[in-house]
């Protein structure tokens, strides 16, 4: 689906909890009179369970777009084994192959993204423009935090993701 | 080993050499010691201690109980809360940190010392030790050893190396030792406008053979540093090691010159050699900054 120039993508995860309420919502309509009585508002709560995921996805993805000029112009090419826990807050951009994807049902991928140097994990907090899959050469743009805010590895938080051809 | 050796140890780690306890001033004998033998026996007693406490605990809670001994149950259950504290410090000081076992004295609390509608009984202690030693396993096998800056600086190739390029260049400028430092430290921390700037300066007229190694290495990092600033510039330093510098040099460089890997090690050299010169050369605080970085330092060193 595509609002604006920004194409949204909802995940599989809020489509599941949107058939399994209707499915439950349509049984017990049918059952309960009082149920029945209250569809006036139990329809829009319904679908409000799709078009929450779709704008949050909106918004999310609208910043990313505007954020990734800057990170282009911005970030560094390094090579994975030089990204350390002292480069945090710095943008960096990196290449690889992508060796493992998790999430991406979520809309919240992870990847874990490998060059000669050694390998990194690149966390996405919104829906990759493009569909990016295992053995994929990519670049990535982001910004160096660490795993768990405060303490952890140093990984990539994604602002882009892109295919390349290599 | 020669007493120069531990001169040098001393200059870098500020401390008496570790790796041989008692030598003479005139290098003779010594004993050898592992250094991080000690670090490492306690870390296995931790993880000892994790089901020794936790099933002791069960243990203690089921002999009072047949024995008819009137024991308050949060006694015995407090084995499960040390042990669960033990459990959160092994994973702590792991470089991976492994979440959920850092989180199990958050349950400990609850399930033992929190007082709840629910008792506290033998059946939740044996459950919760074997979950506690479950979990011990389980971050053993996925999260790897301890922090190797935890393990002991003073051991490895790395350390080898340094002492090594020591004795090799036997002297280097104090304002250069610094700057290779300064240099380092700009690297790490991303900083690759200063780091090019401080580098092209100290890359220019190699003093002889020996200082020549320190100010190609400079200018391989200016060179990168430059490079990285376009997009998808090529990764190629400007100047390379050439093969008087290899006794300086701690990876063997690759076959195939002028291709990325070749740069790549020159650039893995390059910051390793100055690392090596400003902890031997530099003053005080300057390795003491330094040391903090040692854990970049043995990332390019490939461990």
């Amino acid at each position: 689906m595509k609002i604006g120039t920004i194409d949204v993508k909802v995940s599989v995860l809020a489509v599941a909890v949107f058939i399994v309420f209707t499915i439950l919502l349509l049984i017990t309509s049918i059952y309960s009179p009082e149920v029945r009585a209250s569809l006036i508002w139990l329809i829009p709560c319904l679908f409000m369970l799709l078009v929450i995921p779709i704008v949050l996805n909106y918004m999310s993805r609208s910043q990313y777009a505007e954020l990734t000029p800057q990170y282009e112009a911005e970030a560094r090419t390094v090579r994975i084994k030089l990204v350390n826990e002292n480069m945090v807050g710095k943008p960096v951009r990196i290449e690889g192959v992508v060796e493992r994807v998790y999430f991406q049902f979520l809309n919240r991928p992870q990847y874990l993204v490998a060059d000669r140097s050694g390998t990194i994990s690149v966390k996405m907090f919104t829906s990759p423009e493009d569909d990016v899959n295992v053995n994929d050469v990519v670049e990535v743009l982001g910004q160096v935090i660490r795993r768990y805010i405060v303490t952890g590895d140093p990984v990539i938080n994604c602002v882009s993701i892109k295919k390349i051809k290599k | 080993m020669s007493s120069n050796f531990c001169a040098v140890i001393r200059k870098i780690w500020s401390r008496k050499c570790l790796v041989c306890t008692f030598c003479d001033s005139k290098g003779g004998m010594f004993i050898v010691e592992i250094p991080s033998y000690l670090t490492k026996n306690r870390q296995q007693w931790l993880e000892y201690a994790v089901p020794i406490l936790s099933f002791g605990g069960v243990a203690v809670a089921l002999l009072a109980e047949m024995l008819n001994v009137p024991l308050d149950i949060h006694y015995p259950a407090s084995g499960c809360v040390a042990a669960s504290v033990i459990l959160a410090y092994l994973a702590f000081i792991r470089p991976r940190k492994d979440i959920v076992a850092i989180s199990t004295p958050i349950y400990a609390i609850i399930f033992f010392l929190v007082p709840s509608d629910s008792s506290v009984g033998i059946m939740l202690m044996f459950l919760y030790a074997i979950s506690l030693t479950i979990l011990l396993i389980r971050f053993k096998l996925r999260f790897g050893s301890a922090s190797p800056v935890a393990g002991g600086m003073d051991e490895g190739p790395l350390f080898g190396y340094i002492a090594r390029t020591g004795e090799a260049i036997g002297s280097v400028r104090p304002e250069i030792a610094a700057d290779a430092g300064r240099v380092f430290i700009l690297f790490a921390h991303g900083e690759y406008d200063m780091a090019a700037t401080l580098a092209q300066k100290n890359s220019q007229a190699p003093e002889n053979a020996v200082n020549n190694a320190p100010a190609t290495a400079f200018a391989i990092i200016a060179g990168y540093c430059a490079q990285c600033r376009s997009d998808r510039a090529p990764l190629t330093p400007h100047r390379h090691f050439t093969p008087e510098n290899r006794p300086f040099l701690f990876h063997t460089a690759p076959d195939t010159a002028g291709t990325d890997q070749d740069s790549a090690v020159a650039l893995d050299n390059a910051l390793l050699l100055l690392y090596a010169v400003a902890m031997i050369f530099a003053g005080e605080d300057q390795r003491e900054q330094l040391r903090s970085f040692h854990a970049f330092a043995e990332k390019l060193a490939g461990r």
